[in-house]
């Protein structure tokens, strides 16, 4: 203890020795309006947008509506302490958030300060939170993949490294689960996190905190949280202080994924921002430049060129939907940002079928030619499969003691890809597994197999695999590819486990 | 207030070409201060009274009154604006100290300070800046020593307590 306190007392004493006593010239300005969390400053007349303002007792700002005579400002913190007639200094600082691996299993707000007691961020390293994101010369095409560990996304929407694939649906569909099972998957994939939480419950971020430690997925992961509870301005910022966290991984020539969770909530941020600094409203109320603040946001998601480290960027912005409205003027906005969307549906959900994806309404422009050859392979049929099973199910609706032989098996081939879609939370399936279990459903080896087993069959057969034949699975995850050689053998283990199985 | 700059531009043009400044400075500065009774903006203000009464009231208040001050005085009234004027007036002091080449400075000290003090500060600061120093002092003990210096919208803080507070602000975010 006492050598802790030497430590300080020497700590101290540098900081007051390296204390100059230089005096430089600030530029001030004074409150002239305070209150909703905006302030108008008169004054400050060389601010630049979106510079850091100091108010008294060391709250900050930032600098959105420079006018003739005053600026502008968002309050980041409490605003209860500044009244009129209080001067504002300016830093001379952009805004910024500490940047680095010292950020790894850390939760922190969206100016980098720790949220989770676990002591100061080490960084040295800071980035300006709003950048312009790197420009063509300095892309590549996606090529990749990003294993969600998700059956039912990688084999029907693959996701590349660089891609921004939306997550779109109701209210408790299973959205964030989805970007949790993918950090959760990403561990010694030597991919680093970052889930940015906005304007969540406090409990539901603990929640999800405490879901990545349990399976180990904190030390590869940054939490950026603006709670329901804090300021609109925090919570505006948040996705912002995330790309640039991620950047630094991407600039380092490692790959990211960043989960923005959710937009919904980021535009009803801003929307309130916008409007208390008299912004003219628009659609809906928001600003006219709702757009551009999406888009610049996902543009910074990237997949470097060679030249520039090769690092990259995977964004997975979420999107909460009212009643399944994809039409409504933020999800168009968002829909038409991104490389594609996963589409979830409450019905889907409700009755059972989880992760609730529809497949007739979810696409990925890109991922395709990032996806696994293995996986291509084995998974190729399945949307079509399941399209065709869906028009025929609503007409089998009616009974299907007329229908022909081939049609009944296509029915009953839809039914149990379905049935082998399904997935526990957190318990993401490597690639290997998922072109174990998608070949055997695609290449009707589950057709005889009663509906109610499946689950059963799935477990047991991966286990039978992985005991009996695990050269199959290896050499699918050295060579991403099902040769023929591996194929017999796989086609061999299944009519071996089959005998066995008892329904 | 940004309309309190046009005025005061255009204020300042129209003395350029009279090539008397001071006169319209005491002017709006007489108004200025007449205007900090409240009661006098209501009169102002006010639809049921005249222009040319109102007119008669501004006279009372200013002492030799010239004819561009008045239909200035007119054309504020019809604007509804005569409330601006402190703002004008301040504006126009901006305006006219450029072109004299002034440099308002507000000292603000932690003890009084002595002629050879002011001398040395006047001195070194219309060196810095180029410009003649018109110094106004004010005493503030909270600052502990040092001095405040403001110019404009701009600050040079070399007092004690703002070292301080800058310290205390640098040992805790390290």
């Amino acid at each position: 203890m006492a050598n802790k306190g030497q430590d300080i007392v020497s700590v101290i004493k540098k900081q007051m020795e390296s204390f100059g006593t230089r005096v430089t010239m600030v530029d001030t300005g004074v409150v002239v309006e305070i209150g909703d969390g905006v302030a108008r400053v008169h004054g400050l007349s060389s601010c630049r947008s979106m510079e850091l303002l100091e108010f008294p007792n060391s709250v900050f700002g930032i600098a959105l509506n420079l006018e003739e005579d005053s600026v502008g400002a968002v309050i980041l913190g409490d605003e209860r302490s500044i009244q009129e007639g209080d001067e504002v200094k300016t830093t001379g600082r952009i805004v910024e958030v500490p940047v680095g691996k010292e950020l790894l299993g850390r939760v922190v707000d969206p100016l980098g300060r720790p949220l989770d007691g676990k002591g100061p961020i080490k960084s040295e390293t800071f980035r300006p939170v709003e950048r312009v994101a790197p420009d063509v010369s300095k892309r590549s095409s996606v090529d990749t993949p990003i294993q969600t560990g998700i059956k039912a996304i990688d084999a029907m929407t693959p996701i590349g490294r660089g891609q921004r694939q939306l997550i779109i649906g109701d209210r408790s569909t299973g959205k964030s689960q989805i970007g949790i099972d993918a950090i959760i998957n990403q561990k010694g994939q030597n991919v680093q996190c970052v889930y940015v939480a906005i304007g969540q419950k406090a409990s539901k971020v603990s929640q999800v905190v405490g879901t990545l430690e349990r399976f180990g997925a904190m030390e590869h992961t940054v939490v950026v949280a603006a709670n329901a509870a804090d300021s609109a301005a925090l919570q505006w910022l948040a996705p912002y202080a995330g790309c640039a966290i991620a950047e630094q991984f991407m600039e380092g020539g490692g790959d990211a994924l960043v989960i923005y969770d959710d937009l919904s909530k980021h535009s009803w941020a801003y929307r309130q921002v916008s409007l208390l600094l008299r912004r003219p409203a628009g659609r809906e109320a928001y600003p006219g430049d709702v757009f551009y603040l999406h888009s610049r946001l996902l543009e910074r998601a990237a997949k470097l060129d060679a030249e520039s480290g090769g690092g990259s960027i995977t964004a997975l912005p979420i999107i909460e939907t009212q009643a399944g409205d994809v039409s409504a003027y933020i999800p168009t906005n968002v829909i038409s940002i991104t490389d594609g969307q996963i589409y979830l549906e409450a019905d889907l959900f409700n009755a059972g079928t989880r992760p609730a994806v529809n497949a007739g309404l979810s696409v990925s422009r890109v991922g395709g030619a990032a996806q696994r050859r293995a996986i291509r392979r084995v998974a190729g049929r399945i949307r079509l499969d399941l399209s065709q099973y869906r028009e025929l199910a609503a007409f089998a609706q009616f009974g299907t003691s007329d229908l022909d032989q081939a049609t009944l098996t296509q029915l009953e081939r839809g039914q149990r890809t379905i049935e082998i879609l399904k997935q526990g939370i957190n318990e993401p399936i490597s690639m290997e597994h998922q072109a174990l279990i998608l070949y055997a459903v695609t290449n009707g080896f589950l057709d005889s197999v009663p509906l109610d087993a499946v689950g059963r069959w799935e477990s047991e057969f991966q286990r039978f695999m992985q005991a009996n034949y695990p050269e199959v699975a290896n050499g699918i995850r050295e060579s991403n590819d099902l040769d023929e050689t591996q194929e017999e053998t796989l086609k061999k283990g299944i009519e071996e486990f089959k005998t066995s199985f008892i329904a | 207030m940004a309309s309190a700059k046009r005025y005061a531009q255009a204020v300042f043009e129209t003395a350029q070409t009279a090539g008397d400044y001071d006169s319209w400075t005491v002017h709006l500065s007489e108004m200025s201060d007449a205007l900090q009774h409240k009661d006098l903006i209501t009169i102002m203000n006010a639809p049921t009274i005249t222009e040319d009464e109102k007119i008669e009231v501004i006279k009372l208040l200013v002492s030799n009154f010239p004819g561009d001050f008045e239909t200035f005085c007119r054309l504020l009234i019809l604007q509804g604006s005569v409330s601006d004027i402190p703002d004008i007036s301040k504006q126009y002091q901006i305006l006219v100290d450029s072109i004299k080449g002034i440099s308002r400075v507000a000292v603000t000290s932690a003890v009084k300070l002595n002629k050879n003090e002011k001398t040395k500060l006047t001195k070194q600061l219309s060196d810095q800046l180029g410009k003649k120093i018109e110094l106004s002092e004010s005493v503030d003990e909270s600052l502990i020593g040092g001095v405040v210096i403001r110019i404009g919208d701009k600050v040079l803080d070399g007092s004690i307590k703002g070292r301080l507070d800058s310290m205390r602000s640098s040992l805790l975010n390290g």
